[in-house]
């Protein structure tokens, strides 16, 4: 059944009552609205006016413009650790890292401004001090909604998706990473070194091995943690999205930026989206042994 | 909180209407409610039900749904084509069909709310004079051109504000910056949320350096600076538009700017205790 606006906001705002566990009485009080009044603009099924909503929604953290939207959920669990709210859908198993979305918060501000990232947190109903906490974990839920919210918002491309991985240096705070990742001999330990080392950093959803490395390529696994899975109580198809695995390409393409001043190419050759065991990544290193090439092909060296 | 909603909306629908050359019984029934609702609204007696909110927005293409918190509202481009063939309803004594616009009504705001506040009496004879709906600075990316910029800023020097004195104002941004002004933290987020306002004639650049930061001039609008009468105090105050917004956001503390030219008409630096 079609519902007009009006129809919508009313099941929205009944929802958010029955969530509240609130009577009449408190719901109207919470409205700023006497009870008649609240009762009046019920029973005739017409929106409350533009104040009391916009008040309403301002302590309970959401944008008022959903709801009018039917997929339209509040959210008001906090985390038991400390005081930042959090809704309910983040809270558990919590593998994540808030550096990957970070990420996307960065690269948002600085390509639609600082109002884009204000409404993606608003939206999220979330807070900034929810992203700039040290060790603040999240699950692996946030960075596929936020990725949605973003494609469907902004119509971000793939290539914008990348990009937000490859923020990852810029973002990063401190200089364990710089560190890790600038004292390697070669390319291929610096690989190594991410790989075998650093991954826990910003992902425990995901089990990471080198599953080879010849011939100037190497062949990465990325295997769902089957406890993870089974705790978001998801299917393996339904673990992650399209776009934030694109951002996470981009991460795993920075990691040479440290030491080499660019990205590498990297590439997805399998995917759990579509019914592999692990997503699969060719790391070509190729680029990155070009200045050894050079140095041998050097005149002065072959004679 | 809801007077000043009220208040708010109130202004807003006004604006709009106004803008568009439209009666209240036009107006109302665009958006499909009574002459008596708009008048109550634009009265500021009564707060629009969210419904009506959403269909004033859509009908009028206007951009954030928050602006109301802000007392601004900007429309979409294609709506300040008409000015090009007949003019401007909110300020009918300047010629806007030549487009020689300098930049928006948010430049200016800031300044609005300063004269309001500190030259009510005097500043509301010289909009009546000049035939300017106050309206017009509630529409944040109306066109400013360098005919009424020179009008505006003649008023200011009646007013002692001139180019060496402008630096000295304690000026408020909330309203022309909206609900960005709140989320302002650093020095940084400032020159991203100026640089994005696309009216802008001068791009703004931020120094690696504390206490400085630079602005160029884009060749193109050398001719609009050159036209202005008052070209020293517009542009001071263009130039000093950075700084006045840190010490609002109170990012900085104030001071004594300094304005250095760097290279004649195109290349400024300001410097400012960090």
């Amino acid at each position: 059944m079609l519902l007009n606006e009006n129809q919508i906001f009313w099941l929205n705002m009944e929802r958010i009552k029955d969530s509240l566990l609130f009577s009449d009485q408190e719901f109207a009080d919470s409205l700023g609205l006497s009870l008649k009044e609240y009762l009046k603009f019920r029973q005739a099924v017409k929106m409350l006016p533009l104040n009391c909503v916009f008040e309403f929604a301002e302590k309970m953290n959401f944008h008022f413009e959903d709801l009018l939207a039917q997929d339209f959920k509040l959210n008001s669990l906090c985390i038991k650790e400390n005081d930042i709210p959090v809704p309910e859908r983040y809270t558990y198993a919590t593998y994540s890292e808030v550096l990957p979305i970070r990420n996307i918060i960065n690269y948002l501000e600085n390509v639609r401004g600082l109002r884009a990232k204000t409404n993606l947190i608003r939206k999220f109903q979330l807070t900034e001090e929810f992203f700039n906490r040290e060790n603040q974990k999240a699950n692996i839920f946030l960075i596929s909604d936020i990725t949605t919210y973003l494609k469907k918002t902004y119509n971000f491309t793939d290539a914008e998706f990348l990009a937000m991985g490859h923020r990852t240096p810029h973002v990063v705070k401190g200089n364990f990473l710089r560190d890790k990742l600038t004292a390697p001999k070669s390319i291929e330990e610096v690989v190594s070194c991410f790989f075998e080392e650093c991954t826990d950093l910003f992902d425990k959803n995901y089990d990471y091995k080198i599953f080879s490395m010849h011939n100037g390529q190497a062949v990465i696994d990325a295997t769902p943690i089957k406890h993870v899975i089974e705790e978001l109580g998801l299917g393996m198809s339904e673990f992650s999205n399209e776009e934030a695995c694109l951002t996470r390409l981009g991460v795993l393409s920075s990691i040479t930026w440290y030491k080499y001043g660019k990205n590498a190419p990297v590439t997805k050759i399998a995917s759990v989206l579509d019914g592999d065991n692990s997503n699969r990544y060719l790391f070509d290193m190729n680029p990155f042994f070009k200045a050894k090439l050079t140095l041998l092909s050097s005149p002065s060296l072959l004679h | 909180m809801s007077k000043e909603i009220n208040n708010s909306i109130a202004i807003l629908f006004k604006s709009t209407r106004r803008f568009h050359r439209l009666q209240q019984t036009e107006f109302s029934a665009i958006l499909g409610v009574t002459q008596g609702t708009i008048s109550k609204i634009e009265a500021g007696s009564m707060s629009p039900e969210l419904g009506l909110w959403f269909k004033f927005l859509r009908a009028f293409n206007i951009q954030d749904p928050y602006c109301f918190t802000y007392y601004g509202v900007e429309f979409n481009e294609n709506a300040f084509q008409v000015l090009k063939t007949e003019g401007s309803s909110l300020a009918p004594n300047f010629d806007f069909k030549k487009g020689n616009y300098i930049f928006s009504s948010r430049k200016l705001r800031p300044l609005y709310d300063f004269l309001v506040k500190n030259h009510a009496k005097t500043f509301e004879t010289f909009l009546k004079d000049n035939k300017i709906g106050k309206e017009i600075f509630f529409i944040l990316n109306h066109p400013i051109t360098t005919e009424f910029a020179d009008k505006f800023f003649s008023f200011l020097e009646e007013n002692k504000i001139n180019a060496k004195s402008v630096a000295l104002l304690d000026l408020n941004f909330e309203h022309a910056l909206g609900r960005q002004m709140k989320d302002l933290a650093v020095s940084a987020d400032i020159f991203s949320v100026i640089n994005e306002d696309s009216d802008t004639f001068l791009d703004y650049e931020m120094s690696d350096n504390k206490g400085e930061y630079f602005i160029n001039l884009k060749k193109k609008n050398l001719p609009f600076i050159r036209s202005l009468e008052k070209s020293d105090l517009v542009m001071n105050y263009n130039l000093l538009y950075p700084y006045h917004v840190m010490k609002s956001a109170k990012t900085i503390k104030g001071s004594n700017p300094v304005i250095h030219e760097v290279k004649k008409d195109q290349r400024w630096q300001v410097t400012y205790a960090s």
